[in-house]
């Protein structure tokens, strides 16, 4: 009877315990991370009888939670991986409007621009069509700013993000060890701190939010954490921090390190996965459209000044600089930086050709007096071309002894720098230096054109102090007089071009240009080449407009073709486009995989509440009937003592 | 499968929310008339639409540049066709003065008249267009072309300049024509101008009779000065500093003048001849039109009615006629490539109308959204929406919690 009782006493035990359970089921359906749990139970020992083995009643063995290592795994490392690219496209998606957004983007600015040197091409003697130009350059290089001023700020934006992330990860680096004292210690007693482990899940979880981790599973119940290729960011109780500062190569990209005791580690390089993964993969980015922007300037100042330097403006001056010199001193120094400590002197860097220019950044490192080059894009070593140039830029070095790494980024500042230096409408190079006139008395049908050649500059004192000179129609070909009409002697010998010459190259004052010659001359023809004061001469400005079409970018060894201006920002726009398309499919896959993930786990590991329902009322009837089992040993009981009244 | 209650809640508003976002990006589209947002939603679409609007823009350029040079020839034109009957004016003069029964007074009339045309052409030979730019200066079109000088004679101030601007892709087409081609640059009839240096004597306007002994002698010095040695013995071609003079024969005539062919050019020369006269023989390939008149005024203006006035002026009356003749052809010529000049822009213009058609059509092709397509989209989406929140609404009461009571 004393077994009945407690027989009934146990059940009633058990069935408390199962509520208990339930119940702490129930109040956590909402927790991150919980896993639900369940009372195992089994029957105590038999007591040994005349009549056998009698059962004794039951006892709770364990609670235990309903988890799959696996599926946990899952969910973490979906976590980690969609949390980089939905971080990647976030960003992306900005520089994806900002490129291409009819208000922020270059190429409306450019199209302007162009339509605005049309309108000065047709009516170059007008001041408002020249002024309405300047103002259009003044627009495109304003627009060259901004973008430039936009993709610095998302960069120190993201500087700043690092830090708050890394901040997050020392934080649960930090809580991920404190769970591992306190589970080792609990475990020790011989069963699973259940709500701890999940707490710990929970938190690794989160960490796998911020930067990709991988989990080691040590036999006291700890783990440890590495990030990247195998840094340790908690080994048992001890948890390294993440920190951020100033990169050392490149002290306006913020580097991402790890402390452990006294010692920094650089993992920027080495960190993938989590929001700081893709931050990092942005950043990448953000440096190539900066460069590829920084390039079109480049290019666009320096061939438009080029252009310009060639011609006469409305007084009759030769052509000055329409933008500001891309070579100033202090352009040229802030090109590059040095790496690390171990460093003598500093570089300056000019560009000398816009068209051989690349989007890469590139390395250059000295030792023992010698000079290296790495193209960071490729990490080709490149040697200089016959005139000390690599791919566009020369590095003139300070002193002789220089030592150490150092930075080379040609372009980067490029799209900063651009400015509209004229400020005098009348100062725009739109006419060509000379001009030539057939001789009235001219007995031939002989025409002489006049061709310019691209690419030179000119004295004009030295100019004018050498024309006119006259084409002649000898006998024999053509001499050429100067303007007293005596014949113009190079080396000693008289300028002369044979009969069937097409086309006569001259050269006056160390200006060259070309006569050609077609129809039939007479002996005696002359054709007089003099300096043009005209003021409704174009052709300079012609050849300014045929930038937006010339190929005058990307040349290379391989493509020595290259493509025009508004091709190398559709190139640029195009990339981002893809780039952002890749992400969003991307994210859009990780996040199919990470619901997945998350699906899975929840399916075993997450709290049903009819499950739970239906236990409740499962476990108030075994308590119900456990109750009723000690009535019966009461009742019998009193039956017992009633009999012997 | 076992399905926790926070599963069937996430799911449900998953479901919902991606759904809605749907909803939300084709209503987007739908307001917007564009099937591509950014450059992501189709990264090789939408640079082919950055392609296809810089090559609106350009053709947008183009025809303004067509309409600008369309306005530039046509005001050319229509100066040319004032020219033209100006021309036309002084070409009746002239057959009217070769009228051998005018006496000098009518003579003085058509040259008052003539005065008055040859300021006529002077003032549109410099006329500006409206933005105060010479039309036939060339390059140099901010001063007046034509300058008259103290002699009477007229000087070109402007060069060959020609300005172009582009019409399409690779065709430029010229603006302007300059007053030099058109006005000056014309050729000379006789090709030769004699004149008298020293003496009483007259020269006749020369003419060339043998070309390539003409050529030969003036193929470097265009100018020759000759002397006369004796009356009625030959003349000398004494060029400055030339020790040993050439000579040629000198043949009388029935009429008392005296005739030679010098160097391929045939002369007459009468009046009251010395010793010692001299005169000089030019090669002039051409002469300007405005010059051509004024010499033709001069010519009527002066010169009685001797046998001697008689026969220079008929002379003169002749050479005008073909070189106003020439002048009127060069103008007719420029007015041709002209009239080509605007055929080509016409069918440029035309080019680029069907050209910015076909940009159009591709251009909707790619950007513009196929509207049947979307909006039965739409109604798609909305009844998934509105079922998955009507299930979501079901699903989410059903509990047994519910039923425990």
């Amino acid at each position: 009877m004393a077994d009945l009782f407690n027989i009934g006493l146990s059940g009633l035990k058990a069935s408390q315990t199962q509520l208990s359970v339930t119940g702490q089921n129930i109040s956590n359906i909402n927790t991150p991370g919980y896993t639900r749990q369940t009372a195992l139970q089994s029957a105590r020992d038999p007591s040994f009888t005349g009549a056998g083995y009698i059962g004794n009643g039951t006892s709770i063995v364990d609670v235990q939670r309903i988890h799959n290592q696996f599926l946990t795994n899952q969910v973490r490392s979906s976590t980690s991986m969609n949390s980089e690219v939905t971080t990647f496209q976030s960003q992306i998606e900005e520089l994806n409007g900002l490129l291409s957004g009819t208000a922020t983007g270059i190429n409306p600015a450019m199209q302007s621009y162009f339509n605005a040197l049309q309108t000065a091409v047709e009516d170059p003697a007008s001041l408002p069509a020249r002024q309405l130009f300047l103002a259009e350059a003044d627009g495109l290089a304003g627009k060259f700013n901004t973008v430039h001023q936009r993709l610095t700020a998302q960069n120190q934006f993201l500087g700043q993000q690092m830090g708050t992330v890394t901040d997050q990860v020392t934080r649960l680096a930090g809580n991920v060890a404190a769970y591992n004292n306190s589970i080792a210690t609990a475990a020790a007693q011989g069963a699973q701190p259940n709500d701890l482990l999940d707490a710990r899940d929970e938190a690794i979880r989160q960490l796998s939010q911020y930067v990709g981790v991988t989990v080691v599973p040590q036999d006291d119940s700890t783990v440890n954490l590495f990030i990247g290729t195998g840094q340790p960011l908690v080994v048992g109780n001890d948890a390294s921090a993440l920190v951020t500062g100033p990169g050392r190569a490149d002290p306006n990209r913020v580097e991402v390190r790890l402390r452990s005791g006294n010692t920094e580690q650089d993992v920027t390089s080495l960190i993938s996965g989590g929001e700081l993964g893709g931050m990092i993969r942005y950043r990448g980015e953000l440096d190539n459209a900066l460069n590829s922007v920084g390039r079109l300037a480049l290019a666009f100042a320096s061939e438009t000044n080029q252009q310009l330097a060639q011609g006469l403006d409305l007084n009759g001056k030769a052509g000055t600089a329409l933008f500001a010199n891309i070579n100033t001193v202090e352009q040229m120094e802030q090109r590059s930086v040095a790496i690390g400590e171990d460093v003598n002197g500093s570089l300056k860097i000019s560009i000398d050709d816009t068209s051989k220019l690349t989007t890469s950044d590139y390395e250059v490192s000295y030792t023992n007096g010698t000079e290296t080059v790495r193209r960071l894009s490729d990490g080709k070593i490149i040697e200089p071309n016959a005139d000390g140039q690599y791919d566009g830029f020369s590095i003139e070095p300070s002193t002789t002894s220089m030592k150490g790494r150092f930075l080379v980024m040609p372009t980067r500042s490029g799209a900063a720098s651009i400015d509209v230096q004229m400020k005098n409408p009348q100062d725009l190079a739109f006419a060509a230096p000379v001009a030539v006139g057939a001789n009235l008395n001219n007995r031939g049908t002989g025409v002489v054109s006049l061709e310019l050649q691209r690419g030179q500059a000119f004295d004009v004192d030295r100019l004018t102090g050498g024309l006119p000179v006259t084409l002649e129609r000898t006998a024999t070909g053509y001499r050429l007089l100067d303007r007293n009409d005596s014949p113009v002697t190079q080396g000693g010998v008289e300028v002369t071009f044979a009969d069937d010459t097409k086309k006569a190259n001259i050269q006056v004052g160390e200006y060259n240009f070309t006569l050609k010659l077609s129809g039939q001359p007479s002996t005696g023809d002359r054709y007089e080449v003099n300096f043009n004061p005209g003021t409704s001469d174009n052709r300079n400005a012609l050849q300014l407009s045929s930038l937006q079409t010339d190929a005058v970018m990307g040349k290379t060894d391989v493509n020595p073709k290259g493509f025009s201006l508004a091709d190398g920002y559709g190139t640029l726009i195009q990339h981002v486009g893809t780039q952002t398309a890749q992400a969003r499919a991307e994210s859009e896959a990780s996040g199919a995989v990470l619901k997945q993930a998350v699906n899975n786990r929840d399916s075993v590991s997450a709290v049903n509440l009819d499950e739970e329902a239906a236990n409740l009322i499962k476990f108030e009837q075994y308590y119900n009937a456990s109750a009723q089992v000690i009535q019966i040993a009461r009742s019998m009981f009193d039956t017992l003592i009633s009999s012997m009244r | 499968m076992r399905i926790s209650t926070i599963q069937a809640f996430n799911n449900g508003v998953l479901g919902m929310q991606n759904t809605y976002a749907n909803v939300t990006r084709t209503q987007e589209q739908i307001s917007s008339g564009k099937r591509i947002m950014t450059p992501a939603d189709d990264p090789v679409g939408s640079v082919r639409l950055l392609q296809l609007e810089q090559q609106a823009s350009k053709l947008d350029q183009y025809q303004s540049n067509l309409t600008a040079a369309t306005n530039s020839l046509s005001q050319e034109e229509a100066t040319l066709n004032s020219v033209n009957n100006i021309l036309q004016r002084v070409r009746e003069i002239t057959l009217e003065a070769g009228n051998g029964a005018l006496d000098q007074g009518g003579r003085t009339a058509l040259a008052q008249e003539l005065a008055e045309r040859e300021q006529e052409l002077f003032g549109l030979m410099n006329s500006k267009n409206a933005r105060g730019e010479y039309l036939f200066g060339g390059y140099n079109s901010g001063e007046a072309p034509f300058e008259k000088l103290s002699d009477g004679s007229y000087d070109y101030r402007g060069d060959e300049g020609q300005r172009s601007i582009q019409i399409a892709s690779s065709k430029l087409i010229a603006l302007n024509d300059n007053g030099k081609s058109l006005f000056v640059d014309i050729p000379h009839a006789s090709k030769v101008e004699t004149k008298v240096d020293k003496g009483q004597g007259r020269i006749s306007l020369g003419e060339i009779t043998d070309q390539a002994a003409f050529d030969t002698a003036f193929a470097t010095e265009r100018s020759m000065t000759f002397s006369l040695i004796e009356v009625g013995e030959a003349l000398h071609v004494q060029p400055s500093g030339d020790p040993t003079p050439d000579s040629f024969a000198l043949t009388v005539n029935e009429d008392g003048t005296y005739s030679a062919t010098v160097s391929g050019v045939s002369i007459t020369l009468h009046g009251e001849l010395a010793k010692d006269d001299s005169f000089t023989i030019a090669n002039k390939e051409t002469r300007g039109v405005l010059d051509t008149i004024s010499q033709l005024r001069k010519t009527l203006e002066n010169g009685g009615d001797s046998p001697d006035d008689k026969r220079l002026r008929s002379e003169a009356l002749a050479l005008s006629l073909e070189n106003i003749d020439n002048a009127m052809n060069k103008v007719l010529g420029v007015q041709t490539s002209i009239g080509a000049r605007m055929n080509i822009i016409e069918s440029t213009g035309n080019e680029h109308a069907e050209s910015e058609l076909i940009n159009k059509t591709v251009r909707s092709g790619i950007e513009d959204l196929d509207y049947a397509e979307a909006l039965s989209r739409l109604s798609l989406q909305s009844v998934v929406l509105q079922a998955a929140q009507q299930s979501y609404v079901k699903i989410s009461n059903l509990s047994l919690f519910n039923l425990i009571r």
